[in-house]
């Protein structure tokens, strides 16, 4: 489990460049990361490789699903230290989350 | 085979068991296979190696090299460099002031970054609530310890103190939720990542797992300052680093003498043990030198509170006053003690010990001056 969420932590990391990608494909990206600022239409998540931390600014959309603890929640139940699981896919103005999964709620 | 035979050739077996060499500090791992050999050596070369702003140094970084800090008593080993880091911690939540630039706080800039910002090291965090020291420390065995199990280090945890014993360690976690164990919060899970962190975190070098460069105070890196193309390293290199630092074996404990045993001895009784478990065993590995080996680790692994005269910042799960416990490893070559350098000798070390430690702490003060200094011995031992 440890070294999926790893293999899954990096991959997300290793894609994350999208200079080059155009507007006619929206590639599919996930991150799993702790919440950093939650506002309306958008959260950001703390990911990183070891101590390189990065930020990544992440578009919400009415709808995007938000669910965790066995119920769907609001944008607005998601809170600064959350670790949540965001499948997003890359468009021309940014990422853009289709589902968003609260994994551990913060201390 | 006749008895004398028999006897023969255990008398043998126990005279090589006993005059196994002792492995010095810098050595690899007992049973490399050759190219694991050859890799560790390639991995030196690399570590032990020196970048310039025109091969991806900065433009942030505090060091040029990963061997410019772990250095002594060999590449691999501790360093005097002690660097800045700084979190925020509000509402008990903990802000690593990534948009910020982030809890490292580079202390130095290229020439043309300096150029162009007229800054010397990154600016510290105005958000920060807490500023730490940090010193360099050995990366000795560090392939050991990322092979041991979660489940090992879960099976010592005791956050809610069940046992009363008045030790309740913790793990703590990385960003996306993974058991931590690297660094002096136990915040990086794995090691090739904190590896691969370190390369950008304190060389300003990017590379395959981290393929951007921090931000300045959170301002992107003015145009033209940094030219070299992204990653400024690639995988092989990446890997090759982390061989070597998997590959360092832990240092052989140097033989106990009378005094040496005693000390042993009060480790355990005062109760150093109940962090500094002495051994851990490592699972499964592809790579056989790491497979099912036990070795001496003296850390749990597991965050601990030290107390309010330690605090500093905050990191992961980690409160201001929790360190992981730190693995006891090449410690008769250390100059500084404590994750920030303050204590001098090994026993002022001892007595910084607060919060859980106390009680050991007070265990070892009460101690007649001749076991303080049997038990200080066999530390120097390790």
């Amino acid at each position: 489990m440890r070294h999926l969420a790893g293999v899954v932590a990096l991959t997300a990391v290793l894609l994350a460049p999208a200079a080059a990608l155009s507007a006619q494909r929206e590639l599919p990206y996930t991150y799993q990361g702790t919440v950093h600022a939650v506002k309306a239409g958008s959260v950001d998540i703390i990911t990183g490789v070891g101590e390189a931390l990065r930020l990544v600014h992440i578009r919400t959309q009415p709808a995007t699903a938000v669910f965790g603890e066995g119920a769907s929640l609001a944008l607005g139940d998601l809170h600064a230290g959350d670790v949540v699981r965001a499948d997003c896919r890359m468009t021309a103005t940014g990422l853009v989350a289709d589902r968003i999964e609260l994994k551990r709620r913060a201390p | 085979m006749t008895p004398a035979r028999a006897c023969a050739a255990a008398a043998l077996v126990l005279l090589a068991a006993g005059c196994e060499r002792a492995i010095k500090p810098g050595d690899p791992l007992r049973d490399l296979n050759r190219v694991e050999r050859d890799r560790f050596a390639q991995g030196k070369v690399l570590f032990d190696s020196n970048f310039t702003p025109a091969t991806g140094l900065g433009p942030l970084f505090n060091s040029t090299g990963c061997g410019e800090c772990h250095e002594a008593p060999v590449k691999g080993g501790r360093g005097d460099e002690v660097e800045v880091h700084a979190t925020a911690f509000r509402n008990a939540v903990c802000d690593p002031l990534v948009a910020e630039g982030g809890f490292v706080i580079q202390q130095h800039t290229t020439p043309a970054l300096k150029q162009a910002l007229g800054i010397d090291s990154e600016p510290f965090p105005p958000s920060a609530t807490a500023r730490a020291r940090r010193t360099t420390p050995v990366v000795f065995g560090r392939g050991l310890l990322d092979a041991v199990p979660e489940s090992v280090i879960l099976a010592y945890a005791d956050p809610d103190d069940k046992n009363h014993d008045g030790i309740s360690g913790r793990p703590n976690r990385f960003t996306d939720g993974r058991i931590g164990r690297f660094g002096r919060k136990g915040f990086v899970p794995a090691l090739d990542e904190f590896n691969a962190g370190a390369f950008s975190a304190e060389m300003g070098v990017t590379n395959p797992a981290v393929r951007t460069e921090e931000t300045i105070g959170g301002k992107p890196i003015p145009a033209g300052v940094d030219p070299t193309a992204d990653p400024e390293i690639d995988q092989g290199q990446l890997d090759l680093t982390n061989a070597f630092v998997r590959f360092l074996a832990v240092p052989t404990p140097l033989k106990l003498d009378r005094d040496g045993r005693r000390g042993r001895e009060l480790f355990s009784q005062i109760g150093c043990v109940a962090c500094h478990i002495p051994t851990l065993r490592t699972g499964d590995s592809p790579i056989a030198a790491l497979r099912n080996k036990e070795f001496p680790a003296y850390t749990d692994l597991l965050l601990h509170d030290m107390g309010p005269d330690l605090a500093d910042i905050c990191l992961g799960l980690a409160t201001p006053s929790e360190f992981r416990t730190e693995p006891l490893i090449d410690l008769r070559d250390a100059k500084a003690f404590l994750h920030d350098g303050r204590d001098t000798t090994l026993e002022q070390a001892v007595l910084s010990h607060g919060g859980e430690a106390s009680g050991a702490r007070d265990r070892f003060k009460a101690l007649p001056p001749a076991d303080r200094a049997a038990l200080i011995a066999f530390l120097k031992s390790l």
